[in-house]
């Protein structure tokens, strides 16, 4: 038992290469850059292109507060609006399959009968998958500093640090999410169909009677939390019915509060998988 | 070498797969479990390398439960279950190399032993293709280069020559055979011809009950076709399992040669047109199933 456990840091690496080829390789990888290369270049020219329209809705507010920083922010925002989804995307193509095709691909035969303990297994294709959408988001995160730096000559760089590791967290949760959900279904197309309808539908529904009821938006659900996203460039809440507009980034404990329902949702759903995963069977 | 297999069931849903199977064998040879599609076979041999698990009962491989500490277990096993797949977009040498490096060889040992295998297998000419492109003949011989990576003690085979061409059986019954002499290889087939040629153990499976197990003593039964005479024929050094006019059926219980076996035939005013060895494998087969469909 004890040389097997030592050994795990190399099989882990060993695996973590393996699948991590076989995600940069594959048709969903080369289908999300496509997809980024086309938002961003499309992101990029309005950026440009409407520029004015930034500094027409800063108008509206307090004229002396607005500064070169607070627009950089404001553009920031916009590219973080769009960000949101993306890995909520990305995961669905590369996390909703992700046990579900042992299965259903019979993948499951030689890899569950080599000596690597299936945690190993799981982690290691847990940690490609997020390689490999973290690397598809870094292409969109990475232009939209070069062209907030390139229109407004600075970038507000602790909201962008924060907003960036935000991202990360949130890229983590959404993937295990997507793995829980994988991990409870042998066929692929009912875990992609259940990971959007959650995301997408459910999610939504509860967000829509919770602000209806008590004029709030739910904190608990996974793309509320992620909202924090560009909450911290300016604290501009659109998705409830009373919408809340303020030009300073979000406060601390929402912050903590996004991070901490994005963990929660990452460690139950890390661990749910993992007890699915040891006891899959191949029949 | 070794594998104890103890009062396995496996039950799915309403489905009993398998019941209470136990057997144990030693040291190298080739165990075939043999049985029709559905008795069970496969099922048996997931549970072995940890595919599926059991209701009830255990796998010991080399005394380690499968089931409590499969990568102890399995370190020293090599497998083949089913009609192999990969992961799409790996090519057949990534393949090879990650079930290497997972056996823990290092990186200089995996590429030579790569080499080998892919070179036993007679799979090499393709093993830089990505494997969604295989068919299904180069998938299995890259599923049995991948079994027998690392020199393996043990080798569980299900069914390795399903969807290879004449030559590819041939070849790797060749293989088998080999091997079989210095490993422990467990196969599961429902061919019987394939069964003789390699089992020097066989475990009967039908219903998920091993209705038979035991070693085959293929070269001590003998077929003599002819005119049979004498109705209260006695031959010295063998016993006479069963007879007729046309045929007699007999089993060595000495070191008696055949030829002195067809001169007491001949002596005793039997003509012999055909002299062969007995399918022991195929009657203890119908048989045994015969018995046990009786039974359910």
């Amino acid at each position: 038992m004890i040389s097997w456990v030592s050994s795990m840091p190399n099989k882990f690496s060993v695996a973590f290469s393996y699948y991590f080829k076989n995600y940069y390789r594959s048709k969903s990888f080369y289908l999300m850059l496509a997809l980024i290369i086309i938002i961003s270049g499309i992101m990029s020219y309005f950026s440009f292109r409407y520029q004015s329209k930034i500094n027409t809705f800063l108008d509206r507010f307090d004229s002396t507060t607005i500064t070169t920083s607070l627009k950089s922010r404001a553009l920031d925002y916009i590219w973080s609006f769009v960000l949101v989804d993306i890995p909520v995307y990305a995961a669905v193509f590369f996390g909703s399959p992700s046990i579900s095709s042992e299965i259903e691909d019979r993948t499951a035969f030689h890899i569950f009968s080599l000596p690597v303990g299936r945690m190993t297994i799981l982690s290691a294709k847990y940690a490609a998958a997020y390689a490999a959408t973290v690397l598809i988001s870094l292409i969109y995160i990475i232009l939209e500093a070069i062209i907030t730096i390139r229109i407004y000559g600075t970038i507000d760089m602790s909201s962008y640090l924060l907003s960036l590791m935000l991202t990360l967290i949130f890229i983590a949760s959404v993937l295990a999410f997507t793995f829980f959900i994988s991990s409870i279904f042998n066929r692929n197309i009912y875990a992609y169909i259940t990971v959007l309808i959650i995301y997408f539908l459910v999610f939504n529904a509860v967000d829509v009677i919770t602000s209806l009821l008590y004029s709030t938006t739910s904190p608990f659900l996974l793309n509320n939390a992620a909202n924090i996203i560009m909450e911290v460039f300016v604290n501009i809440n659109l998705f409830t019915f009373s919408p809340t507009i303020s030009l300073s980034p979000a406060s601390a404990s929402k912050i903590f509060l996004a991070v901490a329902v994005m963990i929660i949702y990452l460690v139950a759903s890390l661990a749910a998988a993992t007890v699915l995963f040891e006891n899959k069977e191949a029949k | 070498m070794n594998i104890a297999v103890n009062k396995v069931s496996k039950r799915y849903g309403d489905i009993q797969a398998l019941t209470d199977i136990s057997f144990e064998v030693e040291g190298n040879g080739c165990l075939v479990l043999l049985g029709p599609n559905g008795a069970g076979k496969t099922t048996l041999m997931k549970i072995m390398t940890n595919i599926i698990r059991p209701t009830s009962g255990e796998v010991r491989i080399n005394g380690i439960n499968v089931r409590e500490d499969p990568g102890r277990a399995l370190a020293s096993v090599g497998s083949l279950i089913e009609q192999p797949e990969f992961y799409p977009y790996i090519t057949g040498y990534e393949a090879l190399m990650f079930t290497c490096m997972i056996k823990g060889l290092s990186q200089e040992r995996c590429i030579s032993e790569v080499n080998r295998v892919s070179g036993l297998t007679h799979c090499r000419d393709y093993l830089n293709r990505k494997t969604k492109e295989y068919s299904r003949g180069m998938k299995q011989r890259v599923g049995l280069a991948a079994a027998l990576i690392g020199n393996p003690d043990i080798i569980i085979l299900d069914e390795p020559t399903f969807g290879l061409d004449p030559n590819g059986m041939m070849e790797i019954r060749e293989i088998i055979l080999n091997l079989k002499n210095v490993k422990l290889i467990v196969l599961s087939t429902h061919l019987i011809y394939e069964a003789e040629l390699l089992a020097d153990h066989i475990g009967i499976i039908d219903h998920g009950h091993l209705i038979h197990f035991g070693p085959v003593e293929k070269d001590r039964y003998l077929e003599v076709r002819g005119r049979i005479r004498g109705t209260d024929l006695k031959l010295n050094g063998v016993d006479i399992i069963n007879r007729d006019e046309n045929r007699i059926i007999l089993r060595k219980n000495s070191d008696i040669e055949n030829w002195e076996i067809i001169k007491a035939l001949e002596s005793s005013g039997s003509s012999i047109e055909t002299f062969d060895y007995y399918s022991v494998i195929e009657d203890l087969y119908r048989n045994s199933v015969s018995h046990s469909d009786a039974e359910s």
